[in-house]
């Protein structure tokens, strides 16, 4: 059988592609998804730990690190709405009003 | 066949990675986002964790992604807005990348760790039992405050969805606002 160190190779790749689509991609939703992406690699990276000790708490921290991925959702995607309803666009390079 | 299996499984993982984030229309992207959701779960599985496999594709690959693609078609993206890329040094991009890869993978490289999957686990091992036996004793409070997070959330979507969001004192008014005025034309709309 494969071994778990095997899938922490793995999610750091994920982790490493949704990182990429980060910084290459201008849309604020596909960034949003690549955020997501990376949390996903994040929770195999629990998963796998999970695993090779033996323990089931990485499983409970995955249980919650999906909540917290379901509410951010809600509210970034309520935050894109809100700036495409102001702006029309969801371009991140103009919306820089935060921007110094 | 372990080792067949979890080659297929990196390959459509990370190749359904880089279509995601590559493809041009943020459509194909979510659908490419389902097909990373479930190679995780399968890796899930792999990894003797049941329950999260298949709360990972209810929550991720049901009610996420079902999410997105609402969210996408609401947008109804102009084509121009889609093709565009960031403009800038893309090697430079590449070679940070390089750098956390490489990072990581030196970080996972040099760690101790016990052998392979052929290491005992307990019977039931992530299990629904398993997972809320240490959920509702160990993580209780954590999991309670969750539940205020996720009202927070809830409460947060439907502040933000609001239609009159512009605070009063801004010169800004979206347009339509002033003649479209109540939920209902908010529904109607769109």
């Amino acid at each position: 059988m494969i071994s778990p160190v095997a899938f922490l190779y793995l999610a750091a790749v994920m982790f490493t592609i949704g990182m990429v689509g980060v910084v290459l991609r201008r849309e604020a939703i596909i960034i949003f998804m690549c955020i997501e992406l990376m949390l996903n690699a994040v929770n195999l990276t629990f998963i796998a730990f999970a695993r090779l000790l033996g323990s089931i708490d990485g499983q409970a921290i995955v249980f919650f690190s999906l909540a917290v991925a379901a509410a951010e959702v809600v509210v970034g995607l309520g935050i894109i709405v809100a700036i495409f309803r102001e702006r029309a666009t969801t371009d991140v390079d103009q919306i820089n009003l935060l921007k110094f | 066949m372990g080792v067949l299996l979890f080659a297929v499984l990196a390959l459509v993982t990370v190749g359904a990675s880089v279509a995601m984030i590559g493809h041009k229309s943020p459509i194909y992207s979510a659908l490419y986002m389902v097909v990373v959701f479930a190679a995780t779960a399968v890796a899930f599985l792999l990894l003797e964790a049941p329950f999260v496999a298949a709360v990972q594709i209810i929550v991720y690959a049901g009610a996420i992604v079902v999410l997105f693609l609402f969210v996408i078609m609401f947008l109804s993206l102009r084509h121009e807005i889609l093709i565009e890329h960031r403009r800038g040094p893309l090697a430079l991009v590449f070679v940070l990348a390089g750098l956390v890869a490489g990072q990581l993978a030196a970080v996972v490289a040099t760690g101790s760790y016990a052998g392979d999957l052929r290491i005992p686990v307990p019977e039931g091992f992530g299990s629904v039992e398993a997972v809320s036996g240490v959920l509702f004793t160990r993580y209780l409070i954590p999991f309670e405050i969750v539940s205020i997070l996720l009202v927070v959330g809830m409460v947060g979507a439907v502040v933000l969805a609001r239609r009159d969001l512009a605070a009063p004192g801004t010169d800004y008014a979206p347009p339509g606002v002033a003649a479209a005025g109540g939920e209902d034309a908010a529904e109607g709309r769109s």
